[in-house]
């Protein structure tokens, strides 16, 4: 037996497992839906980056072309001027001139200064403006310098025919010295050749403070201008701004230096997905290398990563949440299964301490039932005998009333003679003689045997057939009795006799029911080895295959309205019980075939 | 009134032919059905009575063999079968009344006269002196007295009475009256005779070539 405390400790052990693991489960899957869904999210927030990126780069890059094409146009402007190539080529005109340059760089507040420098590097004419939207004047003749000795002018005077000249964006060096605050500047300079002759050549310089603040302004990006050196020009909030000249000179190497050669490398816009890092190379014509470096902005970053973090949090407690009654819902039918064994063990507990009363208690139902399907069978027998009775009596009972009838239409007709008369009192008494017999024929059939005798089983059979018989004529059915030879058993002969009666019935009533042409009933009885066996065979087509493992159990019919259940139920009772011996039933071609086998040793 | 009945039981059957006998009813009896189909006059009776549970064809069976052969005298059961399904099955194939064994005579008797005749009167005026009972079979006269008639007159009488205004053909009166027996026109006509000079006022009607029969009279 299990123990209770046993059970009742792993029901609560089991319960939580269950309850932990079911938790656990929805938990994770819930989980890892979000974090697919978050995945693919990026994904497309991915996509979304560079497509935009890519956008926004190639818009700065195009501003940045057009500025550059602006000022060659400027420059190449003036170079066609008639008043200036005069000047140039025989320095006549050169108030026009000046006049031309002063409106030159006044026209656009970032042009920072103008000069025509000749091929020994000395400035010829010279504009200046000092900030952004300042005065231009002209520098005075005194102040103008030899220029030959920068790298620029050497590199000017190098120039061929109509090819214009970019310097790099770099800081404005005053005196040797770069100027605080950071001014950056572009020199753009374009040679002037008057018959192929090299004259000189014309340079502008141009603030470049807000061009690269343009260049590199975006609400959605933090954005990198870097040099060809992979030092940084502009950076996001200044950090690294002109990192070339800052001491710790960070670049792109100790920036991205994952990444850096491949940005470095690159000559077409390039997107770094893992990054996220979308780089535009710049470049025109002949110009610096110069690249624009696209990041998520940083508290764009932070607040997604916020974003997922609270996401994620609210999933989980949602997850949990949900996962709890989902727990208790999946636990609960083996939960049941628990609580119900646990009630099966109380009962086997229960039972235990009163099985003693229980079995008694279980003896007396049973011994109520016995005694109740005995008191059923017996009024079956007693129906049955009625009816027996009653056929048996029909016919004597119709003679009886005709002979009356008829006496009394003799008498009534005055043809009544005495002869007559005592015919009729002869047969009346004979018809009524027969009917008495019959009566004691049933009674001694349906009398209890007081003990075991020696008799005859042919008897027995006889004894049952002539009950029968007379309901058995009345349905046209024939009914042949073989019997070879005399057999005694000791036993109760009429219980005998009863068990044969009611096995003829149930062939008679299947006969009928049936409508059955040449209706018969086969009667045989023989010894075969230590036995003796009686058959009864019909031909009312057998007992139905689905009901024939079950006509000998108690309260089983087929007779809806008549049928008690109880015939072949207590006819087994008694053959087993009181006789040691079997009864069974099979079916042949025909019908059914009852065989009831009793062994001899009971003489 | 002529009544057929198929019996099995000897006594049984005795005692029924016995009863009507006296009342002066021709009653046949047979035990099975081969020796009824041997009778050739079937059509001349006026009413069967059969049992069901015989040896060989079975009441039911006879019956129906007989409406097979276009034979449609009124049959009347006469049996100790009590199941409904019996008597169901009886008025299936066409049975005119059953009665459960034992049973009174006087109850078989107003079973068969109901199916005779029609309207349910026993005594038949004949003209403004005679009366003919149907159920005694007897013939009365002005003052009730009855006709002293023989057995051969009183079938000839019924018969004509049972079709009453209806021509009956001279072989239909010689088979019902003589049965099997060989007889002529000519003994019908002296019968005829005979009867007619019994009679103070005479009721028989000859058609010439066709057949005798008697007027209704009221």
């Amino acid at each position: 037996m299990i123990e209770l405390k046993d059970l009742q400790k792993k029901k609560k052990r089991f319960k939580l497992f269950l309850f932990v693991s079911y938790l656990l489960f929805a938990t994770l899957l819930l989980s890892a839906i979000f974090m697919l869904h978050i995945y693919f999210n990026n994904l497309t927030s991915i996509k979304k980056f560079e497509h935009q990126a890519t956008i926004h780069a190639k818009d700065k890059m195009e501003y940045l072309n057009f500025f550059y094409e602006n000022v060659s146009n400027t420059l190449k402007a003036i170079a066609k001027n008639r008043n200036f190539l005069n000047f140039a080529d025989r320095n006549q005109d050169k108030n026009i001139v000046k006049n031309l340059f002063l409106t030159i760089i006044d026209s656009d507040k970032y042009y920072m200064q103008l000069r025509f420098i000749d091929t020994s590097g000395n400035e010829i004419i010279r504009f200046d403006r000092d900030k952004i939207n300042a005065t231009p004047y002209e520098v005075p003749k005194h102040f103008l310098q030899n220029k030959y000795p920068r790298y620029y002018c050497k590199r000017c005077l190098l120039l061929p025919k109509g090819k214009i000249w970019f310097s790099n964006i770099d800081l404005n060096v005053e005196h040797g010295k770069i100027e605080t605050p950071f001014k950056p500047v572009i020199r753009i300079a374009y040679p002037i050749y008057i018959k192929n002759n090299y004259k000189g050549f014309l340079i502008l310089n141009i603030f470049m403070r807000d061009y690269l603040k343009i260049l590199t302004l975006s609400p959605t990006f933090d954005v990198y201008l870097i040099d060809e050196k992979g030092y940084f020009i502009i950076s996001p909030n200044g950090l690294y701004n002109w990192s070339r000249y800052t001491k710790n000179g960070k670049n792109i190497y100790k920036i991205f230096p994952k990444y850096a050669k491949k940005i470095m490398n690159a000559k077409n816009p390039l997107f770094i997905e893992k990054e996220k890092i979308f780089i535009q190379p710049l470049k025109f014509q002949n110009s610096q290398n110069l690249r624009l470096i696209y990041k998520e902005k940083i508290e764009k970053i932070k607040d997604a990563e916020h974003y997922v973090a609270k996401r994620t949090f609210f999933t989980v407690l949602l997850a949990i949440l949900v996962a709890i009654p989902f727990a208790f819902l999946l636990s609960s039918p083996i939960n049941k299964m628990y609580e119900s064994l646990e009630e099966k063990s109380n009962e086997l507990k229960d039972l235990a301490n009163n099985l003693e009363s229980k079995v008694k208690e279980e003896i007396a139902k049973n011994a109520k039932k016995d005694r109740l399907l005995e008191n059923q069978s017996k009024l079956a027998a007693l129906g049955e005998m009625l009816a027996n009775i009653a056929h048996q009596w029909r016919h004597p009972l119709t003679r009886l009333s005709l002979i009356l009838q008829n006496i009394r239409l003799y008498s009534s007709q005055g043809k009544l003679n005495n002869n007559t008369l005592n015919n009729y009192i002869q047969n009346s008494l004979e018809q009524i003689e027969y009917m008495s017999q019959t009566i004691d024929d049933f009674r001694n059939f349906y009398k209890e045997d007081k003990e075991k005798t020696v008799f005859n089983v042919e008897n027995s059979i006889f004894n049952a057939v002539n009950i029968i018989e007379a309901s058995i004529k009345h349905n046209g059915i024939d009914m042949e009795i073989d019997i070879t030879e005399c057999i005694k058993i000791k036993g109760y002969p009429n219980q005998l006799s009863q068990v044969i009666l009611n096995i003829l019935h149930n062939s008679k009533d299947a006969l009928e029911l049936n409508k059955v042409k040449n209706p018969h009933i086969n009667i045989k009885l023989y010894k075969s080895k230590n036995f003796i066996k009686i058959e009864i065979r019909d031909n009312a087509g057998g007992v139905p295959i689905d009901i024939i493992d079950k006509i000998f159990e108690a309260n089983f019919t087929t007779k809806k309205s008549t049928g008690t259940g109880i015939g072949l139920y207590m006819a087994k009772t008694i053959i087993k019980d009181n006789f040691n011996g079997n009864i069974d039933v099979e079916n042949s071609k025909e019908g059914a075939v009852f065989t009831i086998v009793l062994p001899i040793k009971s003489l | 009134m002529k009544i057929l009945i198929l019996e099995d039981d000897d006594f049984i059957r005795e005692e029924i032919i016995n009863y009507f006998t006296a009342k002066n009813h021709s009653v046949t009896g047979y035990q099975n059905s081969d020796q009824l189909f041997e009778d050739e006059i079937l059509n001349s009776y006026d009413i069967f009575l059969f049992d069901i549970n015989m040896p060989g064809l079975n009441g039911f069976d006879t019956l129906k063999e007989l409406r097979e052969l276009k034979i449609d005298i009124p049959v009347i059961f006469i049996t100790s079968m009590s199941d409904i399904d019996y008597v169901k099955e009886a008025y299936t194939l066409g049975c005119s009344d059953y009665i459960r064994k034992p049973f009174f005579f006087e109850e078989l008797e107003l079973r068969i006269n109901k199916l005779i005749i029609k309207d349910n009167k026993n005594l038949i005026k004949l003209n403004k002196t005679y009366t003919f009972d149907i159920k005694k079979q007897e013939l009365y006269d002005k003052d009730r007295n009855i006709v002293e008639l023989s057995k051969n007159e009183i079938k000839l009488i019924f018969l004509l009475v049972k079709n009453i205004s209806h021509i009956i053909s001279y072989d239909t009166i010689i088979d019902y009256v003589w049965e099997n027996k060989p007889i002529n026109s000519n003994t019908l006509r002296t019968q005829i005779k005979k009867l007619r000079a019994k009679l103070k006022d005479d009721f028989i009607e000859n058609i010439r070539g066709q057949g005798y029969k008697i007027k209704k009279y009221d």
